[in-house]
């Protein structure tokens, strides 16, 4: 595998359990030396130069553990201390949304507090290249959003940020290039646009209860099916002339289409594919 | 050592002042026990052997075995198995600098709680050692003995508990028959 992440740019890293994604990263960290092949981290090897580059780096590791009887902001303080490039913990705090459970014990957060105290940790000192590892899991949808623009705005700042993660909306927010890994191999990489090209496109909807027979549906470039619930699904090359051509349609019907949705190929079905 | 290792490890082993403190079980089997079983020792006037020497001796070994072993045992096993460790040393600080940190309180209260043993066992009437600097030796001796025993058994051993079970196997007392 080669991936290489530059300055300003979030690759990300998807697989399966047991991938190898979680291996990859602590060997990219330096937790764990090379089997075989080369790893470079600001042009040092991470598990000969540690020292050299560990002052550079933030690492949010998948699993990891803080003193529970020592408070958020004492927990922050300890790290900023041990940290050569100090930053400003309150800072960290506010930005994941911990400040107002700064004098809390971290015992007594909850699982996903426990996470943004664990990214803000990570974050602490402007590192120049992250290492996130399932950063969002555990978190309820407003935090992950909070967390995504935390992270989206570190890398327009210039940060490199290696990522992990399950959720493939997350990798397809973020990501400037995806990585899917199977059986420790890099399977498919590239940007989203290239990993979609050449996947069909969708359009779904539900037709409105009729008291006589629906009226036929337009000829499309796509091929039709029914699903689950009533809902109409067209697999299609040609999502933008198979999506005038029905809107056209039901506005000639005067047909309300219900949970209309068009999407492009999605990551799901990359992710599938290389499954298969 | 360089600086910032120097104050990693102060930093340290401030955060383990803290967190012992906020441990009453720790804390009381690390402070009050030993001190108040020598305390005990020196007012009742019973002696181990020729004289006070091997009662001293005996205090400190079980102040030792309290203070030192046993805490580092439980604070650094609790560390790992709750993924603490693992975390620092995803940071800059060097694996040793963060064992030192942790053990670094206990080390000195232990030497602190051997001078408080030995004043004690003066106050009634013990009378002092021939050899203070050899005793003192010997106590700080033994302390980094007790940490290196206690990183030993959580080196070899996986779960809290069965440290724990080691600790307590490792300085079990048994007195001679008569």
């Amino acid at each position: 595998m080669d991936p290489t992440v530059r300055r300003g740019e979030l690759v990300a890293l998807l697989g399966t359990n047991g991938a190898g994604k979680t291996t990859t990263m602590e060997t990219i960290e330096g937790h764990r030396a090379a089997d075989g092949g080369r790893v470079s981290v600001l042009g040092h090897d991470p598990w000969k130069d540690r020292d050299r580059i560990r002052p550079h780096v933030g690492i949010m590791l998948q699993s990891s553990g803080f003193a529970g009887e020592l408070t958020v902001a004492e927990t922050a303080k300890l790290w900023t201390t041990l940290r050569s490039r100090a930053g400003d913990y309150e800072g960290a705090l506010e930005r994941l949304d911990l400040a107002h459970r700064r004098d809390v014990q971290v015992k007594q957060l909850s699982g996903g507090e426990q996470r943004r105290l664990d990214m803000a940790i990570a974050l602490l000192g402007d590192p120049d290249v992250l290492f996130l590892d399932e950063p969002s899991t555990g978190l309820d949808p407003q935090s992950r959003r909070r967390t995504w623009d935390v992270i989206a705005d570190l890398v327009q700042n210039g940060t490199a940020v290696l990522l992990t993660t399950h959720y493939m909306e997350e990798a397809e927010k973020l990501a400037d290039r995806i990585a899917i890994l199977d059986g420790g191999r890099i399977a498919v990489d590239g940007t989203m646009a290239e990993l979609v090209a050449g996947l069909k496109a969708t359009i779904s909807f539900v037709l409105p209860e009729a008291n006589g027979p629906a009226p036929a549906l337009p000829r499309l470039a796509g091929s039709v099916e029914q699903a689950r619930g009533g809902v109409t699904v067209v697999t299609t090359d040609e999502l933008q002339r198979d999506l005038a051509v029905l809107l056209d349609w039901a506005e000639r019907c005067g047909l309300r289409l219900g949970r209309l949705q068009a999407t492009e190929g999605r990551l799901d079905d990359v992710f599938a594919g290389v499954q298969a | 050592m360089s600086p910032a290792t120097i104050r990693a490890i102060l930093t340290l082993a401030g955060s383990e002042v803290r967190l012992l403190w906020r441990n009453r079980l720790v804390a009381s089997t690390a402070l009050v026990i030993p001190l108040a079983t020598a305390g005990g020792y020196a007012a009742s006037g019973l002696q181990f052997g020729d004289g006070w020497g091997g009662t001293v001796g005996f205090m400190v070994l079980t102040m030792l075995r309290l203070t030192v072993y046993m805490s580092a045992t439980t604070a650094v096993a609790a560390r790992r198995s709750g993924l603490v460790l693992k975390r620092l040393r995803s940071g800059e600080t060097p694996q040793w600098a963060i064992l030192a940190g942790m053990l670094l309180p206990t080390l000195v209260l232990s030497v602190v709680q051997s001078v408080l043993i030995g004043g004690m066992f003066l106050a009634f009437d013990a009378g002092t050692p021939e050899q203070p600097l050899v005793v003192l030796g010997a106590a700080v001796g033994g302390a980094a003995m007790c940490a290196a025993l206690a990183l030993a058994a959580i080196a070899l051993v996986v779960w809290t508990a069965l440290a724990l079970d080691v600790a307590i196997r490792t300085f079990r007392w048994e007195p001679r028959a008569a």
